[in-house]
This record gives C-alpha cells, sequence and structure tokens, in this order.
C-alpha cells in the first residue's frame, strides 16, 4: 500500500472502480492501466460491496449516482470499516452535501465530472500518498 | 397599484379634500415631535430580534433609515395625495420587501407611528383633535394598503422568477447529468487516443491541432454546463471582504476584452465589497460579456464605483447600441434573449446573485457615467458595517 504513490509501483495498486456507463468505465479503466495501476470494474455498489468483501484494494473510485445504491451511501458503508480508505467521488454536479462529507473526510475526494484524465491521475496518486499519512497517524 | 385605484382607496376610507387639508395643517405641530416618533420607532425595532434581523448594516443604516422615516412622515403630512406620493410610498413596501422584513411588522411599525401622532393630536384643541386623529388613522391605514399592495407584486414576481428557475434548475440537472458522461468518455478517448499516438511515435501537427480542438471544445461545454447548473442552484452567498480590483482581474483572466475593444477602470484600488467571491466573479464575467459583445470593433467598456449608502455601488457600461427601450422591461427575465448564440440566463443570474445579497440591480441611463451612449448597469451591494 506504502508503495502506491510511487508512480513505478503503481502496478502494486488496485483500485475498484463503481461506475454504470459502460463507455467512461472502459475508458478510466485504461486510462488508469496505462499508468500501471491495477483496475477491477463494477457497475453497481452493491457489486462493489461483494467485491470488497472478496479482496482488498489501495483505493475506490465511484461514481455518485448509480443504479440501485448510491456511491456516497458506499462510501458510508465502507467509512464503518475503513477511515483512511482513499475513495475518489465522481458526480456531474459539486453539491454542497458532497462537499461537505469530503471536508469531513481526509480520505476523500470529489471529482467533477467530465472527467479529466490529467486530473484523475493527480488525484490518484496524490490520495494513495495521502493514505500512508493517515495510517501512519 | 395605480392611481385610479388608490383614489377608490380614498373614497372608500372617506379621505379627501377636507381630510388632506386637516394633515398639511397639522404638520407644523407635528413636525417638532418627528425627531422623537423616530426615535421610538426604531427603538422599539431594535429591541425586537426578528424584525431588527432585517437591519444589517449596523448604526450607520439607522441613521439613514431615520432620516428616510423623517421624510416618509414629511410626505404623510403634505396634503398632496397624487401620482407622485404613490410612486414615492410604494418604493417603501418594496424596500421591505428586500431587505425581507416579516409582513406583520408592517402593521405595528405602522401602529407605533399611528400611537405617536394621534398623541400628539390630542394635544389640539376640540373638533380638530377628533379630525386630525381620524384623518391621521385614514392616511396610514391607506399608506398600509399601498405597502402591503407592492409588497405582495414584489413578492409574487419573485416566487414567480423562483419557479421558473426552479423548473429549468431540473431540466438543467438532468441534461447537465446527461452530457458529462459522454463529456467524460469524448475527453478520456482523446486522452488513451494521443498516449497511443505517443506510443506509436507519431507526431502529426493536423493530429495536434484538431485534438487540441476537441480538448477545447469539451471544456467549453463543460463550462457552459457549469454556468447553468450555477445559475439554477440557488446558493446562499458566503460573503467575505473582496477587492473589486482582484475579482475584476480574475473575471478579465478568464475573459479577456474582445482585441480592440478598450476597457476602462474608474474606481478606488482599495474598494472592497462584503460579498461572495464565485458570485461576484460570475456578476462581473456575464455584465462584461454582454458589454464586449455589444460594443463595436473598437468600443469602450467602463467599469466605475465607490463607496455608496452603507454598501458598494458599481457601473458596468459601454458605448454599444444601448437597450432599445421596448427590452428594458425584459432583460433580467429568465431566457429573455437578443442574441443569436445567448442563453438568455446572464443578466437573469446576475440579478439572482445580487438579490441574494441583499442588494441593487438596474438598467440605467447613463447620463453621468464616462460611457453615455450604450448600457449602463448599476449595482449596490450592501456591506457588513453599513
Amino acid at each position: 500500500m506504502s508503495t502506491c504513490d510511487t508512480h513505478h509501483a503503481a502496478s502494486a495498486c488496485r483500485l475498484l472502480l463503481v461506475e454504470d456507463c459502460a463507455e467512461l468505465a472502459e475508458n478510466i479503466t485504461d486510462v488508469l492501466e496505462l499508468e500501471g495501476y491495477q483496475v477491477l470494474l463494477m457497475g453497481t455498489a452493491e457489486g462493489a460491496l461483494e467485491a470488497l468483501k472478496q479482496e482488498t484494494f489501495d483505493g475506490i473510485l465511484t461514481d455518485l449516482r448509480l443504479p440501485g445504491m448510491s456511491g456516497l451511501e458506499l462510501i458510508r458503508i465502507v467509512r464503518r470499516s475503513d477511515r483512511t480508505l482513499p475513495i475518489v467521488l465522481m458526480t456531474a454536479f459539486a453539491a454542497r452535501e458532497q462537499s461537505e462529507e469530503a471536508q469531513r473526510d481526509a480520505a476523500l475526494s470529489v471529482l467533477l465530472k467530465p472527467v479529466n484524465p490529467k486530473h484523475l491521475l493527480t488525484l490518484v496518486a496524490a490520495l494513495a500518498g495521502k493514505r500512508r499519512k493517515l495510517s501512519a497517524m | 397599484m395605480d392611481v385610479a385605484h388608490f383614489e377608490s382607496l380614498q373614497r372608500y376610507v372617506g379621505f379627501g379634500a377636507s381630510q388632506a387639508t386637516c394633515l398639511e395643517h397639522f404638520l407644523p405641530q407635528a413636525r417638532q415631535h418627528f425627531d422623537a416618533i423616530v426615535d421610538d420607532f426604531y427603538t422599539t425595532l431594535e429591541a425586537h430580534p426578528s424584525a431588527n434581523a432585517a437591519i444589517t448594516g449596523g448604526p450607520a443604516q439607522v441613521e439613514r433609515l431615520k432620516r428616510t422615516l423623517v421624510g416618509w412622515l414629511n410626505s404623510l403630512l403634505s396634503g398632496k395625495y397624487d401620482a407622485d406620493y404613490l410612486t414615492q410610498h410604494a418604493r417603501i413596501g418594496r424596500a421591505h420587501v428586500r431587505i425581507s422584513l416579516p409582513q406583520e411588522f408592517m402593521f405595528t411599525a405602522v401602529n407605533r407611528v399611528r400611537s405617536s401622532l394621534v398623541r400628539v393630536a390630542r394635544d389640539l384643541q376640540g373638533q380638530d383633535a377628533d379630525a386630525t386623529i381620524q384623518s391621521v388613522n385614514q392616511i396610514l391605514d391607506l399608506e398600509l394598503a399601498i405597502m402591503l399592495d407592492t409588497y405582495r407584486d414584489d413578492l409574487t414576481e419573485r416566487v414567480r422568477t423562483a419557479e421558473r428557475l426552479s423548473t429549468i434548475g431540473q431540466l438543467a440537472a438532468s441534461i447537465g447529468h446527461e452530457l458529462r458522461n459522454p463529456m467524460g468518455v469524448t475527453e478520456s478517448s482523446l486522452y488513451l487516443l494521443n498516449q497511443r499516438l505517443q506510443a506509436l511515435q507519431v507526431s502529426d501537427p493536423i493530429v495536434s491541432k484538431h485534438s487540441n480542438r476537441i480538448h477545447q471544445q469539451v471544456e467549453l461545454c463543460s463550462r457552459t454546463i457549469t454556468a447553468l447548473l450555477e445559475m439554477t442552484r440557488d446558493t446562499a452567498p458566503q460573503r467575505v471582504r473582496v477587492r473589486l480590483s482582484d475579482s475584476l482581474a480574475r473575471v478579465l483572466a478568464n475573459r479577456p476584452p474582445t482585441a480592440g475593444v478598450q476597457l476602462e477602470q474608474d474606481f478606488p484600488s482599495e474598494l472592497t465589497l462584503d460579498a461572495d467571491p464565485d458570485q461576484l466573479d460570475q456578476l462581473l464575467s456575464n455584465l462584461l460579456g454582454n458589454a464586449f459583445s455589444f460594443v463595436s470593433a473598437n468600443g469602450r467598456v467602463a467599469v466605475s464605483g465607490s463607496a455608496q449608502r452603507g454598501g458598494v455601488e458599481f457601473y458596468v457600461s459601454d458605448d454599444g447600441p444601448g437597450v432599445p427601450e421596448s427590452n428594458r422591461p425584459k432583460i433580467f427575465d429568465v431566457l429573455f434573449t437578443t442574441r443569436t448564440h445567448g442563453t438568455g440566463l446572464g443578466l437573469a443570474l446576475c440579478r439572482s446573485i445580487v438579490q441574494r445579497h441583499g442588494g441593487e440591480i438596474e438598467l440605467v441611463t447613463a447620463v453621468d457615467r464616462p460611457l453615455a451612449t450604450g448600457a449602463c448597469f448599476r449595482v449596490w451591494l450592501p456591506s457588513f458595517g453599513g
């Protein structure tokens, strides 16, 4: 985990992507994999929770609006057991509720859609680094 | 309320020429008590938290309001109850909507004035006293009728605008959401395409040019959607002290004047406003954007401003064609535009931002401004301390 923020060791970094728009999910996966990240894609928050039971991840990227459970609910459930797991919440519209949530939660970032690949990569790298600091505290 | 309606209300309560004369004769005597009446009025108001909440400008604002109240009392007992009177007094109803004074306080406040004036009138001799007290009661009730009428009109207008915005807001939010994923796909596909070309060591100026162009256009779409969503979410301003010059510099960095257009700035460099910085930027950006698009290739646009009436007043004016008389009442309406590529949201957003700040915005005749020929917008935003 602590190696996740260095560019060379991105291959050691496993990310869970939760996005229901197939084309966007595929593109984000490609962008991340090109940088060496390993990505598991889930189309729903329920699927993501199942995946989290099976294996460990170094970070989650989730859409806000998902069929069924929302991204925000997913985050709340994950936070019950893991307070430092880096999470990126992707949303088309940063409402006050999400900004406030992100302010309270040091390991949560809000990424405004349309997702800009360069912003995404910077954010993922930065969050992974932050996880190291938060875990050490 | 129009003059005919006002006159019909006068007849309803039996207020005619003799009552008008009676009040006119009462004025010199009453005037000696105006300062005491006004002091009592504001002491009572300040003691009531929910009424006092409407006063945001501190002691300086109260001093101004006291002078306004003296003017109002003078006019109330002037003996002239014509169209000018109606216009002037209708403005007071609007001012109360603007500062969000709870409506019930119009009655209690008028009652306070009524008690004071009746007390003074009692000192008159015999029949004079009775007639004067009755006239005072009649004119004050007419006054309440005017205030209620204008208050209701303004409130209705606000609710109507809010409803239209909310409908547009829901539409905008869903369109925005639906468009953001396709734009994200376009943006990331473009990124992946460029990564691929790099890996294949392909370097071609035409490919680069069009790749940049796609990227810029996606950014533009994204900004438009953000502005649309910004317009429709009614965010309470997070007011802080900001320099007008800083806001203007930020806006000009994003929206530089069209080549050839001159921008003149005429305000003290240290002029500060108490406003939400993002919303102030948006306000200036929309006003300047309009000005830049309407002036000729070598046109002039001016921003001038100064501290005024417990706040800051600034003007954005241009030497373009101006706003035709027939469009003037509609320019702040949502979806009103005269431009092919206009959204009809710009000035509506300006008005919404100014209202959220408790300020004023209007299109004025720019006689005393540097650029007197084109459109001139006056904005006044209140300051914390008055």
